[in-house]
């Protein structure tokens, strides 16, 4: 299922956040968004996501304009994990992944897959409070799988997250995205970890997309230096994926 | 679970048993062959006393507990924070000034509407702090803040009512202070109704207030409309407490304490489950602090509100001693 930001805009505070964004998200590909801070990078993810409503503009799924659908409709196409989801105190995973039937039923396999793709087995009886950053993010993706969605949002799922979960995504990701026909929209900061990880990168610049295009494409590494040069040494690794090294200030 | 489920069987015996001593002891000493004789529907003066003095109060200390202690953990859940309850956010203020005001500046033919003027007093209060607290959502901070605020606004108009009104104030002290003694069956028949229904809602709608404890975004990915359930969830704890106070004037802490000793002690973190636990616990509070206003000076009377109103204080203190222990 593709994603079609029509001429949006967004406000916020008197703000204008996104200004007439027009851009389509692959079906069935990895776009990572990336950007400085406050870009607009995680106002783009929740208006994509029905979330913010859009002054101007419209978000469709497959011809379908999302301001007519309803929280429960939109919930049986796509899900997202937020960067600070509310812990309840004492609930156990098993008892969050529970919640994932309130738009529509799922069945002991839904859930089984959903914990299994997600790596989180043996979490199960585990209340959330007592999970890593690491842990904590692979329930909530669990919670997200388990409405087996077509898109599938994530907002700096590598957030607090330790070596050996960043290493694993790349490969995580794209399972996910073989195994469930998903849509991936994400937002990362890290600009090397992006690389790793999406088909496609969209680079922001104060509400604007300053680059949009395919990681493969011919072009595509000198586009990338051109707005990252200045902090990243833009480079091809021995598996010929592209690497940006961060330059340390002196 | 299995041990969730014993701890919520032995209170239920409990307040079966608490329940048959309430029916017993009082001014006038009964024995448990009376109380058997009441329960197998025998007449008699023993029968009488218990179905025109005792059952009432009874009935309304079960119901009224429930309530407070279901409107309170709606609103800890909804609103994230462990200190909401209909008291603090002016809900149950708004009910009691109303009904102040009914019972001090209006006529004496009027009170027979106290019930009314309650809950009239409880929507009025949760529906100006929907519209104080709405800005494009329903921030769960900024619904407190409103909160609070009426609460101070209906606390002042409701001291201003009692002031000029010092003369009458004695009558209406045990409504001030939260007690069961003026209640009689037709009182508790015109608002079984409104109990049952705001029970009916806030059980079916467990789910919503367990989604919204997630955060607003994550619920809403999960197809919770969640401005409308915030509604939903003020207008259900409203409703809760309004019907509580028309019956029981204003009862403080079994909204603020019932929650936090069920969610203590059992495993489950279930909003079913905890809700009916703590339901469970508000009516032995209230049925506890009854009995013992009853008892403990007979044949003087202390309004059950005081009791709740120390235990309370006990309550917290306890747990602010056991934080500085290092218990969670």
């Amino acid at each position: 299922m593709n994603i079609i930001l029509d001429k949006v805009t967004v406000s916020l505070g008197g703000k204008t956040l996104l200004k007439e964004l027009s851009l389509e998200f692959p079906s069935k590909k990895i776009t990572v968004i990336t950007g400085a801070n406050g870009c607009g990078k995680s106002t783009l993810l929740r208006t994509a996501a029905g979330i913010l409503h859009p002054e101007s503009g419209k978000v469709v799924y497959d011809d379908k304009d999302i301001s007519f659908l309803s929280p429960g409709q939109l919930a049986r196409i796509r899900s997202a994990v937020w960067q600070n989801p509310g812990v309840p105190p004492d609930m156990s995973v098993r008892e969050l992944l529970e919640l994932s039937s309130y738009s529509s039923r799922k069945s002991k396999e839904d859930l089984q897959r959903a914990v299994c793709n997600a790596g989180c087995e043996k979490l199960l009886d585990r209340t959330l409070t007592t999970l890593s950053g690491g842990e904590l993010k692979r329930a909530f993706l669990a919670l997200a799988l388990a409405q087996k969605p077509e898109i599938l949002f994530l907002d700096e799922l590598e957030a607090n997250c330790d070596a050996n979960f960043r290493s694993n995504l790349p490969v995580l990701l794209k399972e996910l995205c073989r195994e469930y026909s998903l849509t991936v929209v994400m937002v990362m900061h890290d600009l090397d970890l992006a690389l790793h990880c999406a088909d496609h990168l969209a680079v922001m610049r104060e509400g604007k997309m300053e680059l949009f295009s395919s990681v493969t494409a011919c072009d595509f590494p000198d586009k990338l230096r051109e707005f990252a040069g200045e902090y990243f040494t833009i480079s091809r690794g021995e598996d010929d994926i592209l690497r940006a090294l961060l330059r340390y200030s002196r | 679970m299995m041990r969730d489920k014993g701890i919520i069987i032995f209170s239920g015996v409990l307040l079966i048993l608490l329940c048959l001593l309430s029916l017993k002891c009082g001014t006038v000493p009964l024995t448990w062959e009376d109380v058997g004789g009441f329960l197998l529907g025998k007449d008699g003066y023993s029968a009488i006393i218990i179905k025109e003095l005792r059952l009432p109060r009874l009935l309304a200390a079960l119901f009224c507990g429930a309530a407070l202690a279901g409107a309170g953990l709606i609103l800890q859940k909804v609103l994230h924070n462990d200190l909401a309850s209909p008291d603090i956010l002016g809900i149950s203020g708004g009910a009691g000034c109303a009904g102040l005001i009914l019972l001090l500046c209006l006529p004496l033919s009027l009170g027979k509407y106290l019930n009314f003027a309650a809950f009239s007093g409880a929507l009025l209060a949760a529906m100006l702090i929907y519209l104080a607290a709405w800005k494009r959502e329903l921030a769960p901070v900024r619904l407190i803040l409103a909160g609070v605020a009426m609460g101070a606004i209906f606390s002042t108009v409701s001291g201003a009512v009692l002031l000029l009104n010092s003369d009458k104030f004695v009558g209406v002290m045990e409504f001030a202070m939260g007690g069961f003694s003026r209640v009689t069956m037709t009182d508790f028949y015109r608002a079984l109704p409104f109990f049952l229904l705001a029970f009916a809602v806030a059980l079916t709608g467990h789910r919503r207030w367990e989604l919204l404890t997630l955060g607003d975004d994550e619920a809403f990915c999960l197809g919770l409309p969640v401005n409308f359930s915030r509604f939903l969830a003020l207008f259900t704890a409203a409703l809760l407490a309004a019907t509580a106070v028309s019956l029981a004037g204003l009862l403080g802490f079994a909204g603020l304490m019932a929650p936090h000793i069920a969610g203590k002690m059992l495993k489950s973190s279930r909003v079913k489950t905890v809700m009916i636990f703590a339901m469970l616990i508000g009516s032995l509070l209230c049925c506890a602090g009854d009995l013992l206003g009853r008892i403990l000076f007979a044949p003087r009377e202390l309004p059950c509100g005081l009791f709740l109103t120390g235990t309370g204080a006990v309550f917290f203190l306890i747990l602010l001693w056991r934080q500085k222990g290092g218990d969670r």
